[in-house]
Order: structure tokens, then sequence, then C-alpha cells
């Protein structure tokens, strides 16, 4: 479970984000939609203590993120490209991230397997560094390192941008899956109403860095939310 | 209508990189720095005269100079082909807009002329010709000889672009140690032959007009060449590397510590930055050859130095840029299951191994003494002990990112570097010299050297401690630390 409490951070006078209090219990798949300059990677940077809170904060697993490292126990996130270590191949990068959580090689292999179709064999064998694939191959890797060693919860932050079709359609399969077996808590934010819908079943609406919906997932939700970005 | 200008932009280039927006103290420092060089430069150039003409009296200097030209020529063509930069990223963003090519082409032209490697003719050889007019060389001769070089060195300059895209390097380097070859043992004279011609030149002022003409030859073939790069699949292509494969299992006996050692070792082996910066760490370990070699050094604190660069080589370039090694990716890194604990320790596992494999690479310095061996495992064992921790504790100063598979530019190198980095340097490489001085007061040359290995002794034993303040001022710093290496690095 992941707690925010009156979490505001200002970059000098301006106030970037004011949210006074968020719960997100666990299990809970949690979508995060607005504009550009809403907040939402503030957000999720807040919720990582890669940047620090002006006031209030985040309690992941009972921990407050910013005065403790245990919560990396528990997370995983993919927010963008600095999540790679572009010298590696992705079977090195996909090891030292499942060396890090404790999975061993063995392990590890038979996880990556099913994975053969959203890879679409144009990632493992292709010797070739992390910095010379594409963007969207690039996205492929660091969402499923992200999974790797079945994390509690996992954050990834506009998932489905530069996938092609048939990947964003695996991709919501994939979450939904994770989500029911696992019981893993996912936050994800994205500029498409239509898969965060899908995908998630509690929406929260941002708006420069203010809570403006926070709604239980129903058939009239994507049409709620189209009417709203519609202004 | 305003009237695009690729100057206006250069300015804006220039006065917008990352050295002109450090601290002003900085700023003046490199700048000082700048014109140290500049001026070390000048005097080369005002006294090669009198140096050559003391050491080869039996002919005019020119001449010799003129002999040893073809050498230099050659080492300043390797160093451009290994260093200097196409700028590239100054052409693909033109593409596109309603600029001619050949304007966009006359624009790199411009910046590869005007780049610092070319400033070596105006430095070293106009110093020197105007030194021969002095000395009553007619001035049209001199300074159409110095037109000459000139000359030579742009289309040097020009050429190194050409062969980068090429394989042409290696029929160049066979065909001067063939040149070499031959020259020794005196078959075909090849290399005094170019001199000589060089010599013709100094003695026919007009013979300017050949490097002129081989110098504007040269700047249209890299034109017209530089047109053809200008496709997205061509020069503008990103060279792809092989994968150097790199399996490391044998690490996995360091246990938890495993995943970051390999990993900074494939960051060494794969990044151009890292690998010019180690590369310059394996130069130390010959750093005591200047020192053990001479009698004047003999026993003296020079040689506490020497012995702490040849073993702490690694230590000195690669781990004074710990953590920005790794900014490329630091959010990644602070997000994994990986206390910063774990990683500054791994940090300092990799050092240590670094200072304990030169200072088995050293033992040929036995041949200069038990004594300069003795000295140089002291030198080790005081930088495991503590210039390790304090390596790491300045780099919590260091927030200039890096980009890894990127040459560094001329003087890039001193962008990382800020005062109290440099401040970081008294304790690293001051106070070993200091010690060991203390130690020789009480009990000669013997004790100096006890003395440094009871101070890296007792930081080995105290490392928990010491890693723990270290570890302290990281996650003080972490947030700022993020902040400042997701700010773009120049490229």
């Amino acid at each position: 479970m992941i707690t925010l409490s009156t979490l505001t951070k200002k970059y000098g006078s301006q106030e970037v984000l004011n949210i006074p209090e968020l719960e997100i219990p666990s299990g809970q798949c949690f979508g995060l939609v607005g504009n550009n300059g809403a907040g939402k990677t503030t957000l999720f940077s807040l919720i990582l203590d890669l940047i620090r809170p002006s006031t209030g904060q985040v309690i992941n697993n009972g921990h407050v993120v910013s005065e403790n490292e245990a919560w990396k126990n528990t997370t995983a996130a993919f927010i963008d490209e600095s999540f790679l270590i572009g010298y590696l191949t992705p079977e090195e990068y996909f090891q030292f991230v499942a060396d890090l959580r404790q999975v061993s090689k063995a392990t590890l292999e038979e996880w990556l397997e099913p994975f053969a179709p959203l890879f679409n064999d144009e990632i493992l064998g292709k010797k070739k560094y992390l910095r010379d694939f594409s963007k969207g191959n690039q996205k492929k890797v660091g969402l499923v390192a992200a999974l790797i060693g079945a994390p509690q919860t996992v954050i990834l932050d506009e998932p489905f941008a530069n996938l092609d079709p048939t990947t964003q359609i695996r991709l919501k399969e994939l979450i939904q899956k994770t989500a029911q077996t696992q019981h893993t808590t996912f936050l994800i934010s994205s500029h498409d109403l239509t898969h965060v819908t899908e995908v998630c079943n509690r929406i929260v609406l941002l708006e420069k860095g203010q809570l403006r919906k926070d709604i239980l997932k129903t058939t009239e939700t994507l049409s709620e939310l189209e009417a709203y970005f519609k202004g | 209508m305003p009237t695009f200008s690729f100057r206006a932009l250069n300015k804006k280039k220039l006065l917008r990189t990352p050295q002109w927006e450090t601290k002003l103290a900085i700023r003046l420092l490199i700048g000082f720095f700048v014109l140290y060089m500049a001026a070390s430069f000048l005097l080369v150039g005002v006294s090669i005269y009198f140096i050559v003409d003391e050491t080869v009296p039996d002919q005019p200097p020119i001449l010799t100079v003129n002999q040893f030209l073809v050498y230099y020529f050659f080492g300043e063509l390797l160093l451009r082909y290994f260093l200097q930069q196409l700028p590239v990223t100054d052409i693909q963003s033109f593409l596109l807009l309603p600029i001619p090519k050949r304007r966009i082409i006359r624009n790199v032209l411009l910046k590869i002329t005007l780049s610092l490697y070319n400033l070596g003719p105006f430095l070293i050889f106009l110093p020197f010709a105007i030194v021969l007019i002095v000395k009553g060389v007619a001035p049209q001769q001199a300074l159409s000889w110095w037109f000459s070089v000139l000359a030579l060195v742009l289309s040097i300059n020009f050429l190194s672009f050409f062969i980068r895209k090429t394989a042409w390097i290696y029929p160049i380097v066979g065909g001067v140690l063939i040149g070499l070859f031959l020259e020794q043992y005196e078959i075909v004279p090849v290399i005094s032959g170019a001199g000589q011609g060089l010599q013709w030149l100094y003695e026919h002022p007009l013979g300017v007009l050949a490097p002129l003409a081989l110098l504007a030859l040269m700047g249209r073939a890299t034109a017209r060449f530089l047109i053809k790069q200008c496709y997205l699949d061509t020069g503008l292509q990103s060279r792809r590397e092989r994968v150097l494969g790199m399996r490391l299992h044998f690490l996995d006996r360091l246990g938890e510590d495993a995943p970051l050692i390999k990993n900074d070792l494939r960051l060494i082996f794969r990044n151009i930055r890292a690998r010019q910066v180690v590369l310059m760490a394996v130069l130390f370990l010959f750093y005591g050859l200047i020192f053990f070699v001479q009698d004047i050094y003999a026993e003296s604190p020079m040689w506490v130095f020497a012995a702490i660069f040849t073993t702490g080589g690694f230590m000195l370039t690669y781990g004074q840029n710990v953590p920005a090694w790794d900014s490329e990716y630091y959010a990644l890194l602070m997000c994994q299951n990986l206390s910063y604990r774990g990683y500054l320790k791994a940090k300092w596992l990799l050092m240590t191994l670094s200072i304990v494999v030169s200072a088995i690479l050293c033992i040929p310095y036995l041949y200069f003494g038990l004594k300069v061996y003795a000295l140089i495992l002291a030198g080790a064992l005081f930088n495991i002990g503590l210039g390790t921790f304090i390596t790491l504790f300045s780099g919590t100063a260091n927030r200039t990112p890096i980009k890894l598979n990127v040459k560094a530019k001329a003087f890039e190198n001193t962008q990382a570097f800020n005062l109290t980095q440099f401040l970081f340097v008294i304790p690293k490489v001051l106070a070993p010299v200091g010690i060991f001085w203390l130690g020789t007061l009480g009990w000669g040359f013997y004790g100096g050297v006890a003395l440094l290995c009871v101070f890296g002794t007792a930081g080995l034993l105290l490392r928990n401690t010491l890693l723990d303040q270290v570890v302290k001022r990281y996650i003080k710093g972490k947030h700022t630390t993020l902040n400042a290496f997701t700010k773009t690095p120049n490229v």
C-alpha cells in the first residue's frame, strides 16, 4: 500500500504538485491521466524518492521513502530511458536486474520464455547493445525488466507510448494478467485514455498539480474522461 | 527580412556550453590553465631555435626542425584521428531547413578549421619563424615557410576526417613504419627525403604555393566527401559496434558485489570515454620511470608521489569520477533493490583490485632497488586504506554527468572538475608525502615507509566506519546529484 499525505512539490514559488491525501491499496491497478505539465511524472518521481517533496511524505509499504531505503525491495519502476544501461545487451541488463533482485540465472531464463511473442525475435540473441536498439524495443526491455522478481509494486510512466499496436495490446494483457495472478499493484500514467481505462480499475486525473477526479472504473469512465479533456 | 546566420548560432552554442555556466572561480581557473598551456607552447616555440642549435650544432636549426617535422605531422595525424570529433550534430539539425547543403558543410569546415587542435602552428611555429627573422633570415623566407607548415597542418586536419570514415589509417601507419625501416637501414631515405622537401620549401619562398594548393585540394575534397555523408544511413549514422562478449562468470564468487563490478568492467570496456580515461590510468604505471631513475630524486618525497601515482592511477582517474560514470542511469540505480552501501562498496572493491593489480605490475621497478619497491607497496597500502575512501568521499562534490560513449573534447575532462574536488588532492597525494617525511625524520627511509603502512593499515581496519561516513554523505546529496545528472551533458 502506498499512502501520500500533504504532499506538495514547489520549484521556487511555482507549485507543481499538491495532493492533500491519496491512498493506493495493494493489488490496485492505478491509472494516472492528465495533460502535459499536470504533474504525473513528478508524482511518480516523489513516490520513487527521485525528487524530494516540499512538504508531506510518501509511505510505501510502511516505510517513509525519503527516510528508509527498504521500499526498494518491493518496488520496481520504468520511467524513461535513463532506467536502461546503454552499454549492456538485453540479456545482460535482465541479468543485472535479476542479480539485484536475487533471481537466479536459470529462473530468469525460464521466466523470460513466455515473453517471446512480445519480443518478436528482435530482442534476445541479437548481440547488440541497448543503446543501439530502437526506442520501441528499448521500452520493451525496460518494461519487462521492471517485472523481474515479482515486485509487489510496479510503476510505469507512459508505458504505451512508442510501442507498436501489437505490443500495446500484449502489454495490456501482460499487466492485467500480472495484476491478477500476483496481486501486483500497478501505477500507470498514460495519455492514451482507452488503454488506461481498459487496464486500470481506478483512474486519477491531475491538472496543474491538483487532483481533479478520482474514480473507480465503470463503463462510463472513458466517456467521462473524454468529456473532461474536450474542455 | 531577417537572414539566417550560422555565426549567431555558433556564438550561442559557445556561450551556452556548461563550461561558461560554471562558477566564476572555476571559469577563471580554467581560463588560467588555458593561458598557462598557451604560454608553455609559446615558450617551446621561442626556445626551439636555441635548443636545436645547441643539440645539433653542425647544421642550421631550420634543417633539423624540417627533418623532425615529418614525425610531428604524423603524431598530429594520429592524435587527431583518435581525439578530434566531426561535429555531426551540427549537420543533422539543419538538413530539413531551407539552407543549401553546401552552406551547412562550409560551416562544418569552418568549425573544424577553427578547432583548438589547429593552434599548434600559431603557438609553436610562428614564434620559431619570428626567431628565425630575428636571427637574420629573410622575412619572406621565414614567413613563407610558416605558411607552408600551416597549410600542411590544416591539410592534415582535413585528412584526419577523411580517414575516420575509411580504413586508411592502417596503410598510413604501415607506410610510415616502412618509411622508418627504410630510413633506419639507409635503403631509401624516405623520411629525410620529406624533410628535404620541407627544406626546399624554405629555400624557395614561392614554393609555398604547393602546400597552399594541397590545402585547397584537401578542403574541396573534404567538402565533397562531407556532402556525400549528409545522409542518415551514411556519415550521420552512429557506428554500431560489435558486442564485446564479457561473461565474467569468474567474478560471481564476489557474491553480492559481483553484478556491480561486472557492470563497471563492462562500462570501462564498452564506452569510448571510459576507455580513454582508463588508458590514462595505465600510463600512470610509468610515472615511476620519471622519478625512480634520476639520482636527484633518490629517496626524496618525490618518490612518494611516484609510489602513489604508479599504483593509484585507476583510483585517481576513474575513481575520481564516481558516481558520474553512472550518471546516464543513476535513476535506475536509485530505484533498484540496491543500497548506497552496496553500490559504494563495489566501487571501493574495484579500486582496491586495481591498486593490487598495479602493485603486481610494478614488480619490474625492483630493478631500481628494494627501497623503490618497498615504497611502492607502502603507497599501494595507503591508497587502499585511505586514498580510495577520500576519492569516494570527494566524488559527492562531482555532479557533472558524463556522456559515456562520446569522445572527450579538448578541456572536457576539466568539466567534471571543481574546487572541492581539487581540495581533496591534498589528503590524497600530499598527505602521504607528509606522512613519509615525518617517518623519515625519526627512523630514516624505512621509518617513512613504515609510517605510510601504519596509516594504510589503520584505514583498512576502519574501513566499515569510513564507508559509513561516505555512505552518509552520498545519501545526503542523493537528490542534488540526481537532479544534476538528469541535465543533458554537453555533447
